[in-house]
């Protein structure tokens, strides 16, 4: 390789900082991979088990500071994998902000699926599970409405809740990369939604759709993640806080969780692909689920990197619904990175909190933001 | 006369491959010294094309003939792979060594990745897929039904449960813990109602609307 010679000295430079990072990134891999190789324990805001059904475990989490009257209950995704990467590391997490905010926060926990739990389906998590939450949140917080903020399928289902019960103790809805539109579902739509996709053979064989093809799915969809995983981390590697995370952010999304049959069978069916939801003709137990019944103040945030729930699936909500206050966030990022990580820290969490806050009963709420961006 | 294309689709690959390493080495030799070097948008571009190509010519291997020996075809990709990187990165600015390298790395990255998404998005492979999984599955019923009646007989012979009576024995036992969780639930209503009798309505629950009989003008 021949280089110009008026560039040999700015090459020198940059070998000899290049050098400096090498080493920086020698020395923090043996201090993280190899003095250190356990990963970094995550959820560790304190809190406690308030309810518990069946493998499900409903989790506050200890105020810290003077609480806003509106309760905020987030729902999560149900199967695929643990909620832990909302309460990833401290300094890292958007629970702990949340907390930090006043927010008296409470988090459904689904727990580890298994074959035993087949039945488990929309129809229970909507019909039973979510009004148990409601119910006793409302009765520890004294309050009389909450907020629900339901995140992924989590999002589905709590929309899908609002609609179909018109519960007046939901004051505000947000959803956070929820998938509405499920033909704008990306590449999970276009092999979910095949009319030949084996789903009743899977749930007959399986109970559902086990841990491992869950991680194999999730590895299909971006065949070169964990390479740019990787690559990302050897950039960066010159930085330590930035291998913690890494550690932590590696275990989560290798820990994958098997989705109930029920739940799988009428996600792929009703979902995927014939997207029932948007037109109206999504069933639970027996009811049509209208989302015009919608009428809380309604946030809809969704991501534009987002391969699993495209910005153009979860956007349609915003016209689905008779909500007067109604707003779309959409923010740079993938599925994960926009509420969890380092860039949602100084994008979506002030969001969140600044659209949120005063429909808690926040008098200050932009005040006190200032002090948190 | 005519050049002849490669029959062979890795053949395909690396004439175009080598045909964007000439080029930018054109274009680098007629700037200027001062003038700014390949910018990673365009080798973005060069790449993104590289490997839809690449796809397309390995997609017309396996529907046409064999494909090539997968040692040569790796020896001869790293080889060029290597050159076309040697070139790259002597033309970038020297003093962006390195993060010129990591852009480039991770835009093909990038690249790979979207080029995988157009090619496992189209219909023919989710039907490939469909029926992979399907036959998959199929081949484990089968082993399951050949197999399953030979290890319950063992395991009854041993004086154990089986898979299936395990699971049942789950069921039940989440079933049992969910109505302990009602009449817990329940319970603790009552005991509330108790303690306080008449509780407020909640503010939210909207008031029923008072009905009066309409007016008539006169």
């Amino acid at each position: 390789m021949v280089l110009p010679e008026d560039q040999a000295e700015a090459l020198a430079q940059a070998v000899e900082e290049g050098g400096k990072r090498e080493a920086a990134r020698v020395g923090n891999w043996i201090e993280g991979f190899v003095l250190n190789p356990v990963d970094p324990p995550m959820a560790l805001t304190p809190k406690e088990i308030v309810l518990r059904r069946g493998k499900a475990r409903l989790y506050r989490y200890t105020p810290q500071t003077r609480l806003l009257p509106v309760p905020l209950v987030i729902l999560p995704w149900l199967g695929i994998s643990r909620p832990t990467i909302l309460d990833m590391l401290p300094g890292n997490s958007m629970i702990e902000f949340l907390v930090s905010q006043g927010f008296d926060t409470y988090l459904l926990d689904w727990g580890e699926m298994a074959e035993e739990d087949r039945h488990l389906g929309w129809e229970s998590a909507i019909g039973k599970l979510i009004p148990s939450v409601i119910s006793r949140v409302l009765e520890l917080s004294g309050a009389e409405q909450l907020s629900l903020a339901g995140l992924c399928l989590g999002g589905t289902m709590a929309m899908s809740y609002t609609a179909l019960t018109q519960d007046p103790r939901v004051r505000n809805l947000l959803t956070i990369v929820a998938p509405v539109d499920f033909s704008k579902g990306g590449l999970f739509e276009a092999w979910l939604g095949q009319p030949g996709f084996p789903i009743d053979l899977l749930v007959q064989q399986h109970g559902g759709v086990p841990a491992h093809l869950m991680g194999a799915s999730f590895k299909m969809l971006r065949p070169t993640l964990d390479v740019h995983a990787l690559s990302g981390l050897w950039y960066n590697m010159d930085r330590k806080a930035y291998v913690t995370t890494f550690k932590a952010m590696s275990k989560w999304a290798n820990e994958y969780v098997a989705m109930p049959g029920a739940f799988a069978a009428k996600l792929v069916k009703d979902l995927y692909s014939t997207n029932k939801l948007i037109k109206g003709e999504f069933e639970i137990q027996g009811q049509l689920v209208d989302l015009k019944w919608i009428r809380q103040p309604l946030l809809v945030i969704a991501a534009s990197q987002d391969y699993i729930a495209p910005a153009a699936s979860c956007k349609p909500l915003m016209e689905l619904v008779s909500s007067r206050e109604r707003e779309y966030i959409e923010l740079p990022g993938g599925h994960i990175s926009v509420f969890s990580g380092r860039h949602a820290k100084a994008t979506l969490w002030p969001q969140l909190q600044a659209w949120l806050a005063p429909r808690s009963g926040a008098r200050a709420s932009l005040q006190a933001l200032k002090g948190v961006v | 006369m005519p050049e002849q294309a490669p029959s062979n689709p890795f053949g395909m690959w690396s004439d175009f491959l080598q045909r964007n390493i000439d080029s930018w080495a054109q274009a680098a030799s007629a700037a200027a010294p001062a003038a700014a070097p390949p910018s990673a948008a365009n080798v973005f571009e060069v790449w993104s094309q590289l490997f839809q190509q690449g796809t397309e010519a390995w997609a017309k291997a396996s529907v046409n003939g064999a494909p090539p020996q997968p040692v040569d075809v790796t020896r001869q990709f790293f080889s060029i792979w290597q050159d076309a990187w040697m070139k790259t990165l002597s033309q970038a600015p020297s003093s962006d060594f390195f993060k010129a390298g990591e852009k480039i790395w991770m835009e093909q990255l990038d690249s790979l990745a979207q080029t995988f998404n157009k090619s496992m998005g189209s219909q023919e492979f989710a039907t490939f897929l469909a029926k992979s999984l399907e036959q998959q599955l199929l081949w484990q019923t089968r082993a399951a039904e050949a197999t399953n009646p030979h290890f319950d007989a063992s395991l009854k012979s041993m004086n154990l449960p089986s898979r299936d009576q395990i699971d049942r024995l789950f069921e039940r036992v989440i079933g049992l813990e969910e109505r302990l969780d009602e009449i817990e639930s329940e319970t603790h209503k009552i005991a509330k109602h108790l303690e306080d009798p008449a509780p407020k309505p909640p503010a939210s629950t909207p008031r029923p609307r008072r009905v009066t009989p309409l007016r008539r003008s006169k």
